[in-house]
Formats: C-alpha cells, sequence, structure tokens
C-alpha cells in the first residue's frame, strides 16, 4: 500500500529526516514514536504532500505521488492542535471533505448523520468549534478526517493536547473506532503507552530514520539498542565500565565500552546468586513507592550507581540489600 | 466611600469643563446656527444640491480611494505577511511613514513628483525639449487617488497583514488535506477568517478618506469639493456659516456612523482558534510566479509609496529656473537657498511673514498642545479608570471629537468665539486648544493601555507599607507610565505641528502656522516660493519621521493607536 523510500529533510540546516524509509499494509495500524522534535509531524506532511522532502518518495501502490498534489492524494491528516476551522460549526466542519468530493446533498448529509452519531454529538451539530472542549474537539477532527473516507489516515498526536483521565478513556474509543474503520493508519505519539495500546506495529522514530520496526511484543523483548530501551524505559542500563565497578560477582561479559546492559527492574531478585554468571549487585534502598501487587525501588550502590528494582515487600529507607539479575535475563545492547 | 467618588468626580471637572467649552459648545453652536437660520428663512436658505453634491463626491472619491488603496493594500499585506527578500524590513519602515505624514507634506511631495514643476515633467521636458510640462496630474481626481492610496496603504499591511502572519497555518493546510485546491482553501479558509481584520481595514480607510480635507484642497482643485472642503469655502470664501454648518452636521453623521461600524468590526471573532499569539515564519519566493509577485510588488510600492517623498527632499536641494520677478542669475543645480532663504526677512518678499515666523509659532503651539493634551488625558485616564462601570458613559464623550473632523471644529471654533469671520486676530490662542482637541483622543488611547496595565496589587502593596496616594503615584504609577507619557507628548508635539484642517481657518494671516505658511508658498506663483514650500515641507517630513521612530523605539510592545 503505503511505501516511503528514503526521506530526506533539513530542518535550520541540520538534517531532521535521514533518508527515512517504511511500509505500510492495507488495515494495519502503525504507532510511529518518537522524542518531540524527532521529525515526526513532518514525516506526516510529507506523506500527506502538504511538505515537501528535500529527497526520497512516497508511493502508493507502486505510484509514486511526487506528481500528486494534496488535496488529491486522499489521506487523512487529523493534526495536533485539531485545526478545526473556527468560522464553521460541528455540521459544516465534518462535511468540508464531503463538499469538496462534490458527493451528493443526500449522501452527504446520511455520512455527516452517521459521523456525527458515531461521536455521540448528533445535538452538537450546530454549535461553533470554538465552544467545544478539548475532548469535544479531538472527536469532531478525527469525524472531520473520516467523512471523506480517505484510503490513508494519520493521526498527529491526536491524544496529546488532552489531560491524562481523558486520555485513557479515549484511547480506548479511538481503538474502537481505528478497528472498524478499515483503513491503514499511521498513529504519531510520544506516548509509549498509547503507542503500545493502539498499534499493531511500533516504528522508533531518531536521528532521523527508523531505529526499529516491530510488534509491540518484539520492541519490548529485543529492543533494538540502548537508546530504545530507555525510550521505552525498559530498565537500567549500566554501561560496562559501572557494571566492572558495581558487579559483586560476575563471569566477565564480552562487550565493547560502548554497549549497555538492560537489567529490567521485574527481573531482579533479592538475595545471593548460586551461580558465578549473574549479574550480583549490593546497596542502600533510597526509596520505596507502592505500585499496586509489587514496590518500585531505588537502590544505590555503593560506587552510587542508582538501580530501579521491584520488589514483592516493603523495603525500609537505608536497608542495605543484595541483588542479582540471573545472566538469561540480561541483554548487551548496542548505544 | 463617599469621599473616593467625590474625588472621581473631581478628576472628571478639567477635561469635562474642557469639552464643554471647546468641543461641544462650538457644536451646538453649529446646530442652533443651522436649525435658527433655517426656522427663520423656512429651509430656502440654501439648494439642496449645495449639501447632496459635495455628499455625492466625498462617497465616491472615498469609495473610489478604498477600492483603490485595497488592490495594492491587500497584495502587500500577504507579501510582507509570507515572503522574506533582501531589504524588507527597510521597505516595512519606508512605507509606514506616508501615514504620519502631515497632509501640507503629502502635498508638497505630489508637487515635486507630478506638478508642472515636478521631477516628472523636468525630465520629460529636458527629454523631448519641450517648452512645457506636459503632464497635467495635479488638480485632477487621479492626484486625490494616488494621495490616498499614498496615505492609506500602510493601514491595510498592518491591520490585514499582522492578521495573516498570525493565522494559523494549519488551517489552510487542513482544507488541502480534506480536498481542497489551494485556492479553495484560499477562498474556504484563509479568506473568510481575515475578513474580519479586511472589513476594519476598509472602513478605517474609508473614514480617513471621507474626511480628508488638505489632499483634496490642494491637489484636487477648485473643481473638487468634499465636504470637508466645502465647509471651508462656504465659511471661509463665502461666508455663508448656516451651509457650512450644515455640512458639518452631515459629515459627523457619517463619520460616527463608520466609527461605529469600525468599533463593531474591531471585535474579536474566533481568538486563538483563528490566530497564533506569534507569526508564522517568512519564506523565500520558490516558484517562478511567487517571484515574479514579489518583485512587481517592490516595485509598485516604491514607486507609489517612497517616490513622492524622496522626490520632495531632492527637490528642495535643485533650482531650475529663475521664476519670474526674480532677478536671480539662471542656476541650475544643486543649491542650499531653499533652506537659507528660510531663516531670512525679505523685505520685498510677497509673503507677509518670513518663514521663520512660521516655525517659531508653530513650536510654540507644538509645546502647548503637546503639554496641554498630555495632562487633560493623564486626568481623563485616571478619571475613565476610578468611575468603573460610569466610565461606559463618560469615556465616549471624551473619545467622540475623534469622530468630528478639524474642519468642523474650526467652523465652531469661529462661530462661538469669531463674532465675525474678518476678526481672526483673537484666534491665535485657539489654534493649541483645537490641536489639543485633535490629539487628546490619541493620547488617551496611549495612556489608558499603561494604566490599565499596572497591577492594582502594586499599589495596594506601596499603601500598605505606608505610601501616601500621591507618592503611590510617583513610586508605582509614574515609572511604568512614563514610556506612555512620552509616546503622549511626541504624538501630540506632531500631530500640532502637522495639522492643517483647524489652523487654515484659526491661523492669523500674519501667524501662519508651518502647514499653513506651506499651504500659502505652494499656491503663490515663483520659484522661491515653490522652493521654500519645499525646504519647509522637508524640514518638517523630518520632524514628523523621527519623531515616530522615536514614538517606535518607545512604545511598549503591543500598544498600538489603531
Amino acid at each position: 500500500m503505503l511505501s516511503v523510500r528514503d526521506i530526506y529533510k533539513t530542518y535550520e540546516g541540520a538534517p531532521l529526516l535521514n533518508g527515512l524509509s517504511f511500509d505500510l499494509a492495507q488495515g494495519e495500524i502503525i504507532a510511529l514514536l518518537g522524542t518531540s522534535g524527532s521529525g515526526k509531524s513532518t514525516l506526516l506532511r510529507i506523506i500527506a504532500g502538504l511538505e515537501e522532502a528535500e529527497s526520497g518518495a512516497v508511493y502508493w501502490d507502486g505510484v509514486d505521488l511526487a506528481q500528486t498534489p494534496a488535496h488529491q492524494r486522499g489521506f487523512g491528516l487529523m493534526f495536533q492542535d485539531y485545526a478545526l476551522f473556527p468560522h464553521r460549526n460541528v455540521y459544516e466542519n465534518i462535511v468540508f471533505g464531503l463538499r469538496m468530493q462534490k458527493r451528493p446533498e443526500a449522501e452527504i448529509e446520511k455520512i455527516v448523520g452517521e459521523r456525527l452519531k458515531s461521536i455521540r454529538m448528533e445535538s452538537f451539530a450546530k454549535r461553533p468549534v470554538t465552544e467545544l472542549s478539548g475532548g469535544e474537539q479531538q472527536r469532531v477532527a478525527l469525524a472531520r478526517a473520516l467523512a471523506p473516507d480517505p484510503r490513508l489516515l494519520m493521526l498527529d498526536e491526536p491524544l496529546g493536547a488532552l489531560d491524562r483521565g481523558l486520555r485513557e478513556e479515549l484511547t480506548k474509543e479511538l481503538r474502537q473506532t481505528l478497528r472498524d474503520s478499515h483503513k491503514p493508519v499511521i498513529y504519531v505519539t510520544h506516548d509509549r503507552q498509547e503507542a503500545f495500546g493502539l498499534a499493531d506495529r511500533l516504528l522508533i522514530l531518531h536521528d532521523g530514520v527508523i531505529v526499529q520496526d516491530g510488534s509491540p511484543q518484539e520492541l519490548f523483548e529485543r529492543p533494538a539498542n540502548a537508546w530504545v530501551a530507555e525510550f521505552l524505559g525498559l530498565g537500567n542500563l549500566i554501561s560496562a565500565n559501572d557494571l566492572t565497578k558495581n558487579a559483586i560477582q560476575e563471569e566477565k561479559p564480552k562487550a565493547s565500552d560502548d554497549d549497555r546492559w538492560l537489567l529490567r527492574p521485574f527481573d531482579a531478585q533479592i538475595g545471593e546468586s548460586q551461580t558465578d554468571t549473574s549479574f550480583q549487585f549490593e546497596g542502600e534502598i533510597l526509596d520505596c513507592v507502592y505500585m499496586g501487587e509489587r514496590y518500585q525501588t531505588g537502590l544505590r550502590t555503593a560506587q552510587g550507581t542508582v538501580l530501579s528494582i521491584e520488589t514483592p515487600h516493603l523495603c525500609v529507607m537505608g536497608e542495605k540489600i543484595k541483588v542479582y539479575w540471573p545472566a538469561e535475563k540480561v541483554q548487551c545492547l548496542k548505544s | 466611600m463617599k469621599r473616593s467618588i467625590w474625588q472621581t468626580l473631581l478628576l472628571w471637572v478639567l477635561p469635562l469643563a474642557f469639552l464643554l467649552i471647546f468641543f461641544y459648545q462650538p457644536l451646538l453652536a453649529i446646530f442652533r446656527l443651522v436649525f435658527s437660520a433655517q426656522f427663520s428663512q423656512g429651509w430656502k436658505l440654501f439648494r439642496w444640491s449645495q449639501i447632496t453634491k459635495p455628499l455625492a463626491f466625498t462617497l465616491y472619491q472615498a469609495t473610489l480611494s478604498t477600492v483603490l488603496t485595497l488592490v495594492l493594500g491587500l497584495p502587500a499585506a500577504y507579501l510582507f505577511a509570507r515572503f522574506d527578500f533582501a531589504g524588507r524590513k527597510f521597505l516595512r519602515v519606508l512605507i509606514t511613514i506616508p501615514f504620519i505624514l502631515p497632509t501640507v507634506v503629502v502635498t508638497a511631495a505630489f508637487n515635486t513628483l507630478l506638478g508642472p514643476r515636478g521631477w516628472l515633467n523636468l525630465g520629460l521636458m529636458s527629454l523631448f525639449n519641450l517648452s512645457a510640462p506636459p503632464i497635467h496630474m495635479l488638480n485632477s481626481l487621479s492626484a486625490i487617488l494616488l494621495a490616498h492610496i499614498f496615505y492609506n496603504t500602510s493601514i491595510v499591511i498592518r491591520m490585514v497583514g499582522s492578521n495573516l502572519s498570525r493565522l494559523r497555518q494549519n488551517l489552510p493546510l487542513a482544507a488541502q488535506n480534506l480536498g481542497a485546491s489551494p485556492w479553495r482553501a484560499f477562498k474556504e479558509v484563509t479568506l473568510p477568517l481575515l475578513m474580519p481584520a479586511i472589513l476594519s481595514a476598509t472602513l478605517m480607510v474609508f473614514l480617513f478618506d471621507f474626511t480628508s480635507f488638505g489632499v483634496v484642497l490642494m491637489l484636487g482643485g477648485p473643481q473638487f469639493s468634499t465636504l470637508e472642503v466645502e465647509i471651508y469655502n462656504q465659511a471661509m470664501n463665502r461666508f455663508n456659516l448656516p451651509v457650512a454648518g450644515l455640512l458639518s452636521i452631515v459629515q459627523l453623521a457619517f463619520t460616527l456612523l463608520v466609527s461605529v461600524l469600525i468599533n463593531r468590526s474591531k471585535q474579536p471573532r474566533y481568538g486563538k482558534a483563528a490566530l497564533a499569539s506569534e507569526s508564522s515564519g517568512l519564506r523565500e519566493a520558490r516558484t517562478r510566479w511567487e517571484k515574479i509577485f514579489v518583485i512587481v510588488m517592490v516595485v509598485v510600492l516604491l514607486l507609489l509609496m517612497v517616490t513622492p517623498t524622496l522626490s520632495l527632499l531632492t527637490r528642495s536641494f535643485f533650482t531650475f529656473d529663475a521664476a519670474r520677478g526674480e532677478r536671480g542669475e539662471l542656476k541650475t543645480g544643486f543649491t542650499l537657498r531653499y533652506y537659507r532663504e528660510l531663516f531670512e526677512n525679505r523685505e520685498q518678499s510677497l509673503f507677509y511673514v518670513p518663514p521663520i515666523l512660521a516655525i517659531r509659532n508653530s513650536m510654540i503651539y507644538a509645546g502647548i498642545t503637546m503639554l496641554l493634551a498630555t495632562v487633560l488625558g493623564l486626568i481623563s485616564v485616571y478619571a475613565i479608570q476610578k468611575s468603573g462601570k460610569l466610565s461606559r458613559f463618560l469615556e465616549p464623550l471624551i473619545m467622540l471629537p475623534l469622530g468630528a473632523s478639524a474642519v468642523t471644529l474650526g467652523l465652531g471654533f469661529l462661530i462661538v468665539f469669531g463674532g465675525t469671520v474678518l476678526t481672526q486676530g483673537r484666534f491665535q490662542a485657539l489654534i493649541p486648544v483645537a490641536h489639543t482637541l485633535v490629539a487628546l483622543p490619541m493620547v488617551i488611547r496611549t495612556l489608558l493601555p499603561a494604566l490599565r496595565g499596572i497591577p492594582e496589587n502594586l499599589r495596594l502593596a506601596a499603601k500598605s507599607m505606608g505610601a501616601s496616594p500621591l507618592r503611590v503615584f510617583r513610586e508605582v504609577d509614574l515609572p511604568v507610565l512614563f514610556r506612555a507619557i512620552a509616546v503622549s507628548l511626541l504624538f501630540a508635539f506632531t500631530i500640532s505641528l502637522g495639522e492643517f484642517g483647524a489652523s487654515s481657518f484659526l491661523s492669523n494671516t500674519a501667524m501662519p502656522t508651518i502647514p499653513v505658511a506651506i499651504y500659502r508658498y505652494l499656491s503663490q506663483p515663483g520659484a522661491l516660493n515653490y522652493g521654500q514650500a519645499l525646504a519647509m515641507s522637508s524640514l518638517l517630513m523630518v520632524v514628523c519621521v523621527a519623531g515616530s521612530l522615536i514614538i517606535e523605539q518607545i512604545r511598549l510592545p503591543g500598544e498600538e493607536v489603531f
């Protein structure tokens, strides 16, 4: 379906997108994850044809879209700030795309009616969009993007402007809407919870390229490098150097100086390991926070390295304990 | 509690008394004169055509001027809001200059460009060896229109341009994404969102064109008469005060109507949903059409907005002919003579006064106006601020003089303080008063936002530490208001220096102001007169431009008087 090839784009002289490529299959929902300023929004605009890449190409079913202007691409984009037309009411916003397609008036009315119903805002049709709450605006923006039946739907941080409670509620609603639409979807966010909750596949954008592309499970189990692991918040990342200093008992692992060892908090075992291959640490409890069922505990070693571990019981601050990670649970990652 | 009400009322006394005596009394006198004359003579004193003809022409030229100003101003607003090009900032400053120029300067400038002794005619004459100037642009409707375009284009550029540059870029892009072509997106989204600003600017330009006096009087010539010019003619040349008064009432009614519309149109419509707080970035012209657009616009703007002032400055340093009545040597080329002549008293001069006297007069009037307007303005803004809800009724009373034209003021003064038109000597003292009335609304609009910007907590804090009310004013208000007061002083000063309408009614033939002197020099034959008019206009222009540049420097960001 959609193929993005070697996109290159600079921002104020520095490369923003540096030869980025990926593919999207029919009906697939992918989440594009990256820090703010990593070029996610720019990439969406390039795909939509609203901005031009300096080199590279966007294909749809094998056809290069270089000559297709934005308004003929049929790609729906929901903007981060929603970009609802302030001079038009809810109905007039949703109807805009359909009017541009010159559909018959009866059909238009039916579609908009369905859209309004699906977002449970039938009674809001005549409301000015400037009077809507953040959540309502988000729903109208989604309805407007979906109304002209785009062949691809792109959402730019659709829940980014909302507060957390509303965000969790709308994530579920959004998942249902996106599944029901059976459209290929690119979902841009910097929030991993949102991405894990919505997407079939995740693309991690870093330094202008896709550094990892896989299912949530793949990313979680086998992060491509230390940056991905840190970005996804997978656990402690210890340099080989720190490891040599801290670990009490270890079989010299083979790794270069730049590599990082990923020690996941929930893999930490309290006590002393029985095998030589484990990663053994000793330290003082810094803090201990109840997270429901388990405790998230901070541990500081004598060398000053702080490790995050999960413990089944409350630890006393200042208490000295020993923890270890079995060797098979520890991953060595390229930085 | 009671005491504070009395104090507030006390604040109102001075500004209201000033306005009652010098604005409402003359205005009322005009009404009384017109209606008593009509009643006693049974409405037969005038022919309807005396009113309808100037009114029709005023509406006609104002509409035409406004349309033409928009034709230039809207693309220019687009140019400055979107594109970056070499010299952009400099051009931006240059095109704001016309707006602050006194009408006599504009007249003189167009004279040096298009007049019989202007650059264009001189150039064509020497090029084709002609004996008479080939272009007769002065005393024509096109001269009036050109001058109005010259004056008001910067209003459109500023009001529409600032909205366009802050318009959320995602809105038209969203339209394109939903299937609208770029042109359609502009029509369906960008244009409707800009409409309030365009409407405001249009009304504002229309108001200025409608009330235009000096330009029409001096560039249009005798065959063109707007309401303003006709008021002047009827009062000063035909001594027909009732008709002049009736014209004033018609004029006032129209300007009030347009002012009300302007106030309505200024209410924010879509707010933050349409406009970002900062302007979006500029970009260089990319496609061939964009490049052509930028080049054409820059050239047109330079021609229409910059050449007149440039031509005034240069022409004031050149002599071409020894005109009739002068026995001077025939010298062509660079000269400082016109400037030197400003300071010499030529006994045989056709003129009653040496130019230096006009300069002295204007300086005195401007000094008095500056102090009077700022002191009255300061008292007024405190009165407005302290009265709370009551100020909603009192504020318009103070701001109304903006709606009345200077010519109407002059006429009212004639009626109330004049006795007969011919005893003009007594009016000298009224000139700074009239100038104060013209400047007061601007001064209040400068001071009021600054005063409202002072958090009440600052004053309470000072009070709680034991400061007396006067001390609070000195320690809290004054430092914050300082810039605004400086801006007000400068505003009032430059307004007074350039004011022509009221001065033309009130100034004694022996005691002209600078603009009145320039008007007289321009309408007299002789190269020396012409040169002196140009030299004086150039000086006045330099002072006004310097004043407005200083105002721009010390004005706090975000305070726009218009």
